[in-house]
């Protein structure tokens, strides 16, 4: 009897052992924190520049719930930044890198460990990575050349670091990513080429198709950080002149028609945001010009804020909160690798929104195919103001129209390029994105399409594959 | 061991030897099987996916399904305390309280119910049939039917005159409008109306009668999209004009203002003729609703509903506030209902010229001027209704069963009337929802039913960009009653319908996330299983065919000319189009392609209630059946014809008008006759 009491209790015991040890061997969750880049105060001089996020010292921590206390996550690079989680909550993708003389690379740290893995390796800094659906991610890679300096392009890859490929190859500078829900992209981008322009919000599919105008600023104001988007279907970002800065919004739905001034601060006052809990926000600011950035959270309904957290020495940017957030729709890419060109239709080069019905000015006849440093091509229109371009893949390129003599009516507008196999459409040079085509064929369209091609020797060959459903 | 232990052993160990003789090669055939009929390589293997849930009659598609109610449209009583539902999957008007939010009454009606409206003293409901051409009257009292009155085929949208004497039923099928004596109670005139017209309104002094098509003129691809707005003298009963709406269809529904300065209509924007390259900036489908102003200039304008990166499909009844101030518009699409402020319309209307109005008809932006909110609906708004003291709003959510209730003074839900329906979400039912919502395309720009109404086809001709831009446009098919009819596709490259709505599809048509596999296999499920073709009462009413159709059935099934010379196999009606389907699913070509088509054979179609499937040929450019031989039927290589006299032709074309649904059985059949001798 004695001993089976006493096998009882050692089995009790060797049970309670086994789960002790097994709970000793789970990870702990990092649910409900946030991650936040420090950036020491000696590199404050490049806040606000878009190159902060490289400043040796730069550190990722993980701030614990309920208190001060940060916890550094990347004590093994001299600079980290730019933390993402994925959509379960459970990593973190962020750009770093180990010795002064080495180059940004994409990194992804198992949160519950602190288990990294290095994912890119370029030989230029990789910065920016974002998480995309279905394990892939996208980043922002410098591709300056001698022609054009300053300008970077979006990459995407699979997380297991193959399959890289440059997604973007207009001569533009991308910062900050943000997957929408709607599976698009969005990144605030400038025009580096032929000279600088303004910030835009622009949004393009993942594999850099349909890149185009989602917001932009008025005139005299700048857009100085990228979007975050909340359950409510808004978009809020940080934007600023002369004299001020704002923390502001638009509705997904209409963007370019809903922008709201959330709150205003002193110039450079607000730097960048987060979501949150409950549709509130992180924001990164300061109180005064002469103070560091500091993180709170803003509260958009009512623009209030409540300090979280400061660190002496550093300035505080770019938090997320580790949670599981809603993935974004994996959007089907129509780009075929293999395919040497794409496809861009215009419906109407002489039709400029409703201000083509107030005048009557001259008709353009043709078009000017600008690349990066010589015209690509002249072609006449159609009567009804069509073109069909077949245009060699991944190429920059201009459009602007021209008369019978050739005199220019209307300037060189955005830079485009298609993408392998991209089926791309406009209504006319100006309209923007928001008016929707005129239910007519093009005449364009009952010909073959005029070939663009910026190499001579590149053979583009029939495009033959069936893309019907 | 025993000779026993042993057998008892032995038994076991055979039966999975041969179970893993049978599981590994068969497995990797099941494994090929599925690769071949989803056109990928990851679909689960689940048999019952496909051979289960396809099942479309007998005691196992009896027991997979479930007798829904799926709500349409409704009236209410004067007093708003009572909702008259038409449930049109169970063929019955239910009684609703309103105030208690519970079905009192169910009343047996006609087959496939569309619409019901009540007399202005309440004491009867007028049900029009859609399936069964004809309207009743429910005596609410007695809740009986007191009276069956014949109309055209397919009647849907009703109207009273204004002193209470006549009923104006619109037909859809045979695009008229029936004039019914309501002293005689028999129809007394019927007038032409468009094409597929369902939408009805009464000017608010009774002259004016609207009635809203929903398939366009038919045209040669290329030519503008009109569709007709037929408008009727209700003094004289006569068609006094018919207004074309230029870039639209599908306008299921209209309403007056109580002022009668403006008439309403809901419509959708096809953009059929621009390459369907892309989703961005609206350039598959936009949705919206026409005003017909019925003072001044008399213009007709239209307004989106849409935004640039949010669209509101499938707009169906159109509705406007008591006081005048706000119309209601339900997207079947988007499970919502849109508020449109009406002053800020009449004062776009007033400040812009016709021309900038009709520009602005293609900006997705404008709305922000007056639409006033999206509320929130069920799954699949259809009908709604207005309480007389105008505090609550009404919305059948067709696809859950329910009466959405909306608080017009806050436009906040309130909790719905559950009609009462099964609660077990059906593979198939999920696969309706899916079809009719308009989630599965990139910003929710279209649904499968936008291009398929009614489950059927639009009547309209796309150019899909399938090879190049202005290549190989294609005509909708039909998708009613295609089990047991595949491949699919007019080039027959699709063996299921699991492969044509699966990862392709995404990419070039919906250009969003690919449906989930359980998705796949709910929507391939509903298609297969759950649309019917209706009877073809117009053209086979009794089942019987007449002399003209029996003499075009013996062209049908000549195997010689009018001259004596055999027909070639080849040139024979009845070899590519056998019945029950009236196809061989064999590839052929009939001398139609284009230069703008590629080389490819064509699918044979089946000929199944053809009558309701123009226009005619892979790319629609026959308007009749006629045509087909008439004008492209070259040296007959779309069968021998061309040694017919014209009057053989015309009965060739009364048979094929008759064909009906190969899945109508003959004890329905029954049932229509003893109707129709009724």
């Amino acid at each position: 009897m004695k001993l089976i009491k006493l096998t009882n209790i050692s089995s009790a015991v060797l049970v309670l052992q086994l789960l002790l040890f097994l709970s000793a061997c789970s990870d702990g969750s990092m649910e409900g924190r946030i991650l936040l880049t420090e950036v020491p105060q000696n590199g404050s001089n490049e806040i606000g520049s878009n190159n902060h996020l490289k400043v040796e010292g730069a550190r990722i921590v993980a701030l614990l719930p309920g208190g001060n206390t940060a916890v550094n996550l990347t004590e093994n690079f001299i600079s980290a930044a730019s933390p993402a989680v994925s959509y379960d909550g459970e990593n973190m993708l962020f750009s770093a890198k180990k010795e002064s003389t080495d180059h940004f690379q994409i990194f992804e740290m198992k949160l519950s460990s602190g288990k990294v893995r290095q994912i890119t390796s370029c030989e230029e800094d990789c910065t920016n990575p974002i998480y995309l659906p279905l394990g892939r991610f996208a980043f922002i890679r410098e591709v300056a050349s001698e022609k054009v300096k300053n300008s970077n392009a979006v990459f995407t890859g699979m997380l297991d670091g193959t399959n890289i490929q440059q997604v973007t190859f207009s001569p533009q500078r991308f910062s900050s990513l943000t997957a929408l829900n709607d599976g698009r992209i969005l990144s605030l981008v400038k025009t580096v080429y032929p000279e600088e322009g303004a910030p835009k919000l622009l949004v393009m599919r993942p594999d850099g198709t349909k890149l185009e105008l989602f917001y932009k600023s008025d005139v005299g104001t700048q857009l100085c950080s990228g979007a975050v988007e909340t359950s409510s279907e808004n978009l809020f970002f940080v934007e600023g002149n002369d004299t001020e800065s704002r923390v502001a919004s638009v509705s997904y739905n209409l963007p370019l028609h809903s922008h709201k001034i959330i709150m205003e601060g002193e110039k450079n006052a607000f730097l960048s945001l987060g979501s949150y809990l409950d549709d509130r926000l992180l924001l990164s600011y300061k109180k005064t010009n002469s103070d560091n950035y500091i993180l709170g959270e803003l509260n958009p309904v009512d623009g209030t804020i409540r300090e979280l957290y400061k660190s002496e020495g550093y300035n505080v940017i770019g938090a997320v909160l580790v949670q599981a957030y809603q993935r974004p729709k994996n959007l089907p890419s129509e780009v075929q690798p293999l395919e040497h060109a794409g496809l861009l239709l215009c419906q109407d080069i002489n039709f400029l929104g409703i201000e083509s019905l107030k005048n009557e000015s001259e008709k353009a006849q043709k078009i000017e195919i600008l690349g990066i440093d010589s015209t690509l091509a002249v072609v006449d229109v159609e009567d009804d103001g069509s073109f069909y371009l077949k245009v060699e893949a991944n190429m920059p390129f201009r459009v602007q129209t021209l008369s019978a003599d050739n005199k220019v009516i209307n300037g060189p507008g955005s830079w485009y390029y298609i993408r392998p196999n991209e089926r791309r459409a406009c209504v006319g040079c100006h309209t923007g994105p928001e008016i929707s085509p005129f239910n007519k064929q093009p005449l364009a369209v009952t010909k073959n399409p005029v070939i663009i091609k910026n190499n001579s020797e590149l053979k583009l060959t029939k495009n033959t594959k069936d893309y019907e459903h | 061991m025993s000779i026993k232990r042993k057998k008892l052993l032995f038994v076991p160990g055979f039966v999975l030897v041969i179970g893993l003789l049978i599981y590994f090669p068969g497995r990797k055939h099941a494994r090929e099987h599925v690769n071949l009929m989803t056109a990928v390589e990851d679909h689960p293997l689940k048999c019952a996916s496909c051979h289960l849930h396809m099942i479309d009659k007998g005691p196992i598609a009896s027991w997979l399904n479930a007798d829904y109610y799926s709500p349409l449209n409704m009236a209410i009583s004067r007093d708003g305390n009572t909702l008259y539902v038409v449930a049109q999957d169970a063929n019955e008007l239910m009684v609703v309280d309103a105030l208690k939010k519970k079905v009192i009454q169910h009343i047996p009606v006609g087959k496939y119910p569309h619409s019901v409206i009540l007399s202005e003293d309440g004491a009867s409901a007028f049900v029009s049939n859609q399936w069964a051409d004809n309207v009743m009257i429910v005596d609410l009292a007695s809740a009986s039917v007191t009276d069956t009155i014949p109309t055209g085929n397919g009647p849907s949208g009703l109207s009273l005159s204004i002193d209470q004497k006549y009923l104006y039923v619109v037909n859809t099928f045979s695009s008229d409008l029936t004039v019914i004596n309501l002293e005689r109670k028999t129809e007394v005139k019927r007038l032409s109306a468009g094409n597929n017209p369902t939408g009805i309104a009464l000017s608010p002094n009774g002259e004016k009668l609207y009635v809203s098509s929903r398939r366009a003129h038919m045209v040669p691809y290329g030519e503008p999209t009109i569709t007709d707005v037929t408008e009727f003298n209700t003094s004289k009963n006569r068609v006094s004009a018919t207004m074309e709406i230029d870039e639209a269809y599908l306008m299921e529904n209209m309403a007056f203002t109580p002022e009668g300065d403006l008439a309403l209509i809901s419509l959708i924007r096809p953009k059929n003729l621009v390459p369907m390259v892309q989703v961005e900036r609206g350039w598959m489908m936009n949705h919206g609703f026409g005003v017909i102003e019925q003072t001044g200039q008399q213009r007709i304008i239209q307004f989106l509903l849409d935004e640039p990166n949010s669209y509101y499909s499938d707009p169906f009844d159109i509705l406007v506030s008591n006081d005048g101030k706000r119309a209601f518009v339900s997207s079947s699409g988007v499970n919502r209902i849109s508020v449109v402020n009406l002053d800020s319309i009449r004062s776009l209307l007033q400040n812009y010229p016709e021309e900038e109005l009709d520009y602005l008809a293609f900006d997705l932006s404008f709305s922000r001027h007056y639409i006033e909110k999206r509320i929130p609906t069920g799954a699949s708004p259809k009908g709604m209704v207005i309480s007389a003291d105008g505090s609550r709003l009404y919305v059948a959510n067709q696809l859950d069963d329910q009466v959405g209730v909306i608080d017009l003074n806050t436009f906040e839900n309130l909790d719905p009337i559950d009609l009462g329906g099964p609660k077990k979400l059906t593979v198939a039912r999920k696969g309706r929802q899916l079809f009719v919502n308009a989630g599965g395309t990139f910003q929710n720009q279209y649904s499968c039913y936008t291009c398929h109404p009614d489950y059927h086809e639009d009547g309209l001709v796309y150019n899909m960009a399938g090879k190049d831009m202005g290549r190989n446009v294609t005509n909708v098919q039909s998708l009613r009653e295609i089990n047991h009819t595949a491949p699919f596709k007019w080039n027959g490259k699709n063996e299921s319908v699991y492969k044509q709505d699966g990862m392709r599809f995404s990419t070039v048509l919906t250009r969003t996330e690919a449906f989930s596999f359980p998705d796949l296999d709910a929507l391939a499920s509903f298609i297969l299983t759950g649309i019917k073709n209706p009877p073809n009462l117009m053209y086979n009413p009794s089942g019987e065919l007449t002399a003209a159709q029996l003499r075009g059935k013996e062209i049908f099934d000549r195997t010689v000319d009018n001259y004596g010379n055999e027909i070639p196999e080849k040139g024979r009606c009845v070899t590519c189009h056998p019945s029950p389907y009236y196809s061989n699913f064999s590839f052929e070509d009939v001398g139609t392609l284009s230069e703008s088509d590629d080389t490819i054979k064509f699918d044979t179609p089946h000929l199944n209630n053809i009558f309701a499937s123009a226009p005619y040929l892979h790319d629609g450019r026959a308007v009749t059946l006629e045509e087909i031989w008439t004008k492209y039927g070259g040296r007959d290589q779309h069968g021998v014809v061309n040694d017919m006299t014209k009057m053989q032709l015309n009965d060739l074309i009364a048979y094929l008008n008759s064909l009906g649904s190969a899945e109508l059985e003959a004890k329905e059949q029954e049932v229509l006759k003893a109707e129709i001798k009724n």
